[in-house]
């Protein structure tokens, strides 16, 4: 009988789930005890892949859907007729237990709506938590919500806890979250992101004094905007994530395409999720953290959304042509990364094969570098590989013809149109 | 010119690694002594497998080329593409004869052979430690068939005796018919008409149930988008996996 309940609680609450984009089972090393079960794997595994196309690591659900609040953009708000559910401690933990020794999984992803209060709800996660983790001996990956507004004491229990932790700020400005999520406070959400990041960083500290320092987060904490829903532009959400970078030590984060799931009159109407623009900005997002671009250099005031026919590495270098062709042989790491067809794999094995003979442009795709897009920014051994002169206007044309004919062929990325058409009134 | 065949063990190669180096004498071929059917122009030398001198050149290996080296070898090796093995043969020679730096050697034919189909076999070892599915079995052991295309069970056994380490459980490549098979200390190989008959515990068939609902629950429907998913998980693994079996698409 309680297996029947379950499934049914699944159903709704892996549904309410859903929207959390984050599946990441990526940079924890924890490992099994004697007597426990599970550990975690510094590199993520991937257990399978939805219908939609995203990964599946962990088993994503919400404690409960019974949410106090009413925020115009999300599915549990409380004035939306949904079916609500709530699950026990014990449930969620016999579930992940009997999932993990299945291999479905690599962990738990915990999050909630807020029901009653938020440290009524922070208190159920950290009770699930502690079950695994002390009753069950679960070492896999935890990441779990922290609630905004819960006493932070809760907060920090949980961090002690999990892998990973987040707090969604999901809409990018105060005013956004003043007209669509009135109740919310944006310094409930700020506060323990600010703590959590500082925490990171003492617990780290005290570990080296004290070995018997618990891991706090170690695997960082994350947050989520959702691109679409209110009227910032891309310049304006990429400051912010730098901004969440270097200030709140933040691993990642992550964007989620809005898409309209119960119309109401506060909201845009929209055709359909912007996926290009999200795809645009966390190509960005990935130069801000490993190609050490800063959002200035990518947008500007004058120049505030995307260009949705290049990726922005490569609108970036038909913008700046008087910092190339490039010398393959003599470059340093941070300059090659910056071609377009070179990322830190490549740049990587180039430097490393240019000390035992010199390049040449067949050794250059043996390597892995893209050439097909690569040749126009760079020379080898002097040569200029494109087959043109080096002219910023032919090579423009020249990208765009090779770019026109791939967008066509790449329908992962479709609904251009959609796209375009968003226009927030 | 001489053609040499092996057992088919990684033993039974080291071995006759041992030898060649020891002559100083490439093969023209390398063939596993099963899969020879012999031709009238070339002379063959048959190795017998020695476990002492196997062990000799795998240490040798591991200290003078480098851990790291070595197991590019082991893992190209259980890609078990044709030929294989000569390319190992050189790439070694390179590293042991020429100390050669094989790990930033990417122009070298034979050393980016080996490397690819290490890559490959590495790449696949990490996709099954998510793909690989256990259905629970009344007696509590996990069962965990599937059909890769390298021969990676042993590489997936340390994965799994490190996670599940109270378990009993029983990886199956039905492919190769050959069964790992570990019980809660230790794991050995052992060939697949030796296992006993599987029954699925009671809770499993629910736990199934639950497995296939929350696939389907956590899929978004204005992001359907079945070829992104097909790149991701292509048609060739999904035989064995739970949450694909009679699946329906929500309306």
């Amino acid at each position: 009988m309680g297996q029947i309940d379950t499934q049914k609680k699944v159903e709704i609450l892996a549904e309410a789930a859903k929207y959390d984009v984050s599946c990441s089972s990526s940079g924890s090393s924890r490992a099994n005890q004697k007597g426990g079960i599970g550990n975690a794997a510094p590199s993520g595994i991937c257990h399978s892949w939805s219908a939609d196309g995203r990964c599946i690591s962990l088993l994503k659900l919400l404690f409960s859907n019974d949410c106090i609040y009413d925020c115009a953009y999300c599915i549990n708000r409380a004035s939306n007729h949904k079916p609500r559910a709530s699950f026990t401690a014990e449930e969620v933990a016999k579930l992940t237990i009997n999932f993990y020794k299945r291999n479905y999984i690599e962990g738990l992803f915990l999050s909630s709506a807020v029901f009653l209060n938020p440290d009524y709800t922070m208190e159920q996660l950290v009770k699930t938590l502690m079950i695994l983790r002390n009753q069950h001996k679960f070492n896999g990956y935890i990441h779990v919500k922290a609630i905004p507004g819960a006493d932070y004491r809760l907060i920090r229990q949980a961090g002690e806890l999990a892998d990973r932790m987040s707090v969604n700020i999901e809409l990018p400005s105060r005013e956004s979250l003043k007209s669509l999520a009135p109740q919310k406070k944006a310094t409930d959400i700020l506060r323990p992101m600010e703590q959590i990041g500082t925490d990171l960083i003492e617990y780290k500290e005290d570990k080296k004094k004290f070995k018997s320092t618990p891991d706090f987060v170690p695997a960082g904490h994350t947050t989520q905007l959702i691109v679409g829903v209110s009227p910032e532009k891309d310049y304006q959400i990429l400051k912010l994530s730098e901004g969440l970078y270097s200030r709140f030590n933040l691993k990642r984060v992550y964007y989620s395409a809005f898409m309209p799931v119960e119309p109401d009159k506060r909201l845009p109407a929209v055709s359909g999720p912007p996926l290009l623009r999200e795809h645009r900005l966390y190509q960005a997002d990935w130069l801000l953290r490993f190609y050490n671009f800063e959002a200035d250099e990518l947008l500007g005031p004058g120049r505030p959304d995307f260009n949705l026919d290049y990726d922005p590495k490569l609108d970036w270098a038909l913008n700046n042509m008087d910092k190339f062709p490039v010398e393959i042989n003599k470059a340093g790491y941070w300059q090659l990364l910056r071609v377009p067809g070179i990322g830190p794999t490549s740049a990587r094995r180039i430097i490393s094969a240019r000390k035992e003979a010199r390049l040449s442009a067949d050794n250059l795709k043996k390597l892995g570098s893209v050439l097909k897009r690569a040749k126009y920014f760079i020379l080898c051994d002097g040569k200029y590989l494109a087959g043109i002169p080096f002219d910023p206007e032919l090579i423009r044309s020249r990208v765009d013809r090779d770019y026109k004919g791939k967008n066509q062929q790449l329908s992962l990325f479709a609904d251009t149109d959609n796209d375009r058409r968003q226009v927030i009134s | 010119m001489k053609t040499y065949l092996y057992d088919g063990s990684f033993t039974g190669f080291m071995t006759l690694i041992y030898w060649t180096f020891k002559d100083k004498l490439r093969p023209a071929k390398i063939f596993k002594k099963a899969d020879y059917s012999g031709d009238l122009f070339s002379e063959t030398v048959g190795i017998e497998t020695d476990g002492e001198l196997a062990d000799k050149v795998i240490k040798s290996a591991k200290d003078k080329l480098s851990a790291r080296v070595f197991r590019k070898a082991y893992y190209a090796y259980l890609s078990e593409f044709p030929g294989i093995e000569l390319a190992i043969f050189d790439y070694l020679y390179l590293g042991f004869a020429y100390k050669a730096n094989l790990q930033k050697n990417w122009t070298d034919c034979s050393v980016l052979e080996v490397k690819k189909a290490a890559r490959k076999v590495s790449r696949e070892r990490h996709r099954y430690k998510g793909l690989l599915r256990f259905r629970e079995l009344d007696d509590g052991i996990l069962y965990g068939p599937y059909k890769p295309d390298y021969n990676i069970s042993s590489l997936l056994a340390p994965h799994f005796a490190a996670r599940l380490t109270g378990e009993q459980w029983i990886i199956h490549d039905t492919g190769r018919n050959l069964a790992t098979i570990y019980n809660g200390k230790s794991w050995l190989e052992i060939s697949d008409d030796l296992l006993p008959g599987l029954e699925f515990s009671e809770e499993e068939t629910d736990y199934q149930k639950i497995w296939q609902e929350f696939f389907r629950s956590i899929a978004i429907d204005e992001r359907y988008n079945p070829e992104l998913q097909a790149n991701f998980i292509p048609y060739k693994y999904r035989d064995y996996l739970l949450e694909f079996e009679n699946q329906v698409r929500r309306q």
